[in-house]
C-alpha cells in the first residue's frame, strides 16, 4: 500500500519537479482537445442544426383577393388533406393587415383606403429523418386548388444550404479522425521527450532494483494527469466560447449550442488515452 | 557470493574482459586496480547484471547469470549496494529523499523509511544536511550520501565504482574509512580504483587488471 501511495504521489511531485515538460505536454493537450473539442460540438449540434434549417420548409399559399375568411378555411381543410403536409394555418386578411404593421409601421388602410393584402396559408412539410424533403408533388397538388393566387416556395435554397451542410459535416469528421491520430503521436513524441531528459533518474532506479512496472507507474500517472488538465483547459476554454457564442448569437437566430455530458466525457476518455499511451509509449523505449 | 568462471565480455570495438576467474567470499574487502579502460566498469556490470558474458559464468548469491529470468534482475540488483564515481544522486531531490529511495523501491512503510534513513545519515555524518540538495552540498559530502543511499537496504555486497575518482586524497581516504567501517559489519566491498598509490598503504586484497585480464589476485 506505502508503495502505491509512494508510486502516485511521485507521479504528482514529476508535475511539479518537470514544469517546463509538463507545460508543454498540457499545452499540447490542450490545443489538440481544443480543436477536437470543437469538433465533438459540430457533431452534437449537427441534428439541431439540420433541424433548424428544416423547421423553414415551409410553403406559403396566397388565396386569389376574392376569396372570403370563410372559403378560405375550406381551402385549408382540403390542404390538411394532402400528402406531406404536417400541419397548416390560415393567416387572415386581417392578420395580413396586423403583420404588416408590425413589420413595417405603415397602416396600409390608412394608406390605400382599403386592405390589398390576401388570405393566405403557411404549410409545415413533414420530415423523416435525415432523409431530404422532396416537396414538387405537394406543390403541383397545390397550384391545382381552385382560388389558389400564388404558391411560394424557398426550399431550393434551403435543399441546397442543407447539401453543403452535410458535404462540410462529413469531411469535418474525416479531418478530425486523422487530427485525433495526429495528436496521439504528438503527445507522445512530447512526453517522449520530457521522459529522455528523466534518464538518469530511470538509470538510478535500475540500478537500486527497481522493477519496470515501478519506474514505469509514476509516469504514466503523470501522463494522465496532464492529459486530465489540458482536458479541464480546453473545456473551460470551450464553455466560455460556447457561453459568448449563444450570447451572440442569441439576438440573430433561435438556435443554441449544446455541449453536453456525453462531448464532456469523450473529452476526458481522449485526454486519459493520450496521456496514457503517450507516456507509455515514451517510457517503453527507455526501459527496453 | 561472487564468483567469475572463466568469464568473457567483448565490446564491437574488441575491448571487453577475457577469462576472469574471480572469487569474493562474504565480509571481503577487494580492490580492482587498473588504469583507465583496463575493463573495471565491465566487472561491475557484470555482477549487477547490467550485461551477460559471452562465455563463462558468474554467480552473485544465489543468482546465476545462466540462469537468471530478466525479471529477477531487480531482486539480485536489491541485494547490492551501487556507488559510483558521478555519486549518481538526483538533483530534484534532497538528500533524505535520495537516501530513501531504494526502500520506497521495495515497499517500506514512511515511519520505517524516516528512522533508517536518519539513523544512516547520522552514520555517515550527514544528518545535519538531510534537507539540503545535492548541489548544495562538497564533493566528499555527496560520496558519502551516494555511500549512505547504497548500504540503506542492508545489502551483503558494496560495489563501489571509481568512488574516489573525483574526490581529493584527504576526502577519498575518509570515504575508504567509510568503506573499511561498513566491511567490518559484514559487508563485502569490491571498490575500484586507478589509484594504487591510493590504495597501496591500505593493506587490503586487490586484483590487478589490465587490458581485460586479471594479473594478480
Amino acid at each position: 500500500m506505502s508503495k502505491i501511495i509512494y508510486l502516485f504521489h511521485e507521479g504528482i511531485r514529476n508535475l511539479w519537479r518537470h514544469k517546463l515538460t509538463a507545460v508543454t505536454a498540457i499545452g499540447s493537450v490542450f490545443f489538440s482537445l481544443l480543436i477536437i473539442g470543437t469538433f465533438i460540438l459540430v457533431h452534437q449540434n449537427s441534428h439541431q442544426l439540420i433541424d433548424y434549417i428544416r423547421s423553414k420548409y415551409k410553403i406559403e399559399v396566397f388565396f386569389e383577393n376574392h376569396v372570403t375568411n370563410e372559403d378560405a378555411q375550406l381551402i385549408v381543410d382540403k390542404i390538411k388533406e394532402l400528402d406531406g403536409v404536417q400541419s397548416i394555418a390560415l393567416i387572415t386578411k386581417d392578420d395580413a393587415i396586423k403583420i404588416y404593421q408590425e413589420q413595417f409601421n405603415e397602416n396600409l388602410i390608412e394608406i390605400l383606403g382599403y386592405n390589398p393584402l390576401p388570405n393566405s396559408a403557411v404549410i409545415n412539410i413533414e420530415k423523416h429523418g435525415n432523409t431530404e424533403v422532396d416537396v414538387g408533388p405537394l406543390i403541383t397538388d397545390l397550384e391545382k386548388i381552385p382560388n389558389i393566387d400564388e404558391v411560394v416556395y424557398e426550399g431550393t435554397l434551403i435543399r441546397r444550404v442543407e447539401y453543403f451542410y452535410n458535404i462540410t459535416v462529413r469531411i469535418i469528421s474525416y479531418i478530425a479522425i486523422g487530427l485525433l491520430v495526429i495528436t496521439v503521436i504528438v503527445i507522445s513524441n512530447t512526453i517522449k521527450l520530457s521522459i529522455y531528459a528523466k534518464q538518469d533518474l530511470i538509470q538510478n532506479l535500475k540500478s537500486i532494483g527497481a522493477t519496470k512496472r515501478f519506474i514505469r507507474t509514476p509516469f504514466i500517472i503523470e501522463g494522465i494527469l496532464e492529459g486530465i488538465m489540458g482536458a479541464i483547459l480546453a473545456i473551460a476554454v470551450l464553455f466560455i466560447a460556447i457561453r459568448s457564442g449563444n450570447l451572440y448569437f442569441a439576438n440573430i437566430i433561435s438556435f443554441k449550442i449544446d455541449f453536453d455530458m456525453v462531448g464532456i466525457i469523450w473529452l476526458f476518455a481522449i485526454a486519459i488515452f493520450i496521456g496514457l499511451i503517450g507516456s507509455y509509449r515514451g517510457i517503453r523505449t527507455l526501459l527496453k | 557470493m561472487i564468483g567469475f568462471n572463466n568469464v568473457t565480455y567483448t565490446y564491437p570495438n574488441g575491448m571487453g574482459v577475457f577469462n576472469v576467474h574471480l572469487r569474493i567470499l562474504p565480509g571481503e574487502f577487494y580492490f580492482l586496480i587498473g588504469p583507465s579502460g583496463a575493463g573495471k566498469t565491465t566487472i561491475i556490470r557484470l555482477i549487477y547484471m547490467d550485461m551477460f558474458p559471452d562465455r563463462g559464468e558468474i554467480n552473485v548469491n544465489r543468482f546465476s547469470s545462466k540462469k537468471i529470468r530478466k525479471s529477477k534482475i531487480p531482486q539480485l540488483r536489491r541485494e547490492i549496494g551501487m556507488i559510483s564515481q558521478n555519486f549518481n544522486l538526483l538533483n530534484d531531490r534532497n538528500l533524505f529523499e535520495n537516501v530513501a529511495l531504494p526502500l520506497h523501491v521495495i515497499g517500506c512503510d514512511k515511519k520505517e523509511i524516516r528512522d533508517r534513513v536518519m539513523a544512516l545519515l547520522v552514520e555517515v555524518g550527514l544528518e545535519d544536511k538531510a534537507y539540503e540538495y545535492p548541489r548544495e552540498l562538497s564533493g566528499g559530502e555527496q560520496q558519502r550520501a551516494c555511500i549512505a543511499r547504497g548500504l540503506i537496504k542492508d545489502p551483503a555486497i558494496i560495489l563501489a565504482d571509481e568512488p574516489t575518482g573525483n574526490l581529493d586524497p584527504s576526502t577519498a581516504l575518509q570515504i575508504i574509512r567509510l568503506l573499511e567501517r561498513i566491511n567490518r559489519k559484514g559487508t563485502a566491498v569490491l571498490m575500484t580504483s586507478h589509484n594504487y598509490r591510493l590504495i597501496k598503504e591500505l593493506g587490503h586484497r586487490f586484483i590487478e587488471i589490465k587490458n581485460g585480464i586479471i594479473q594478480t589476485g
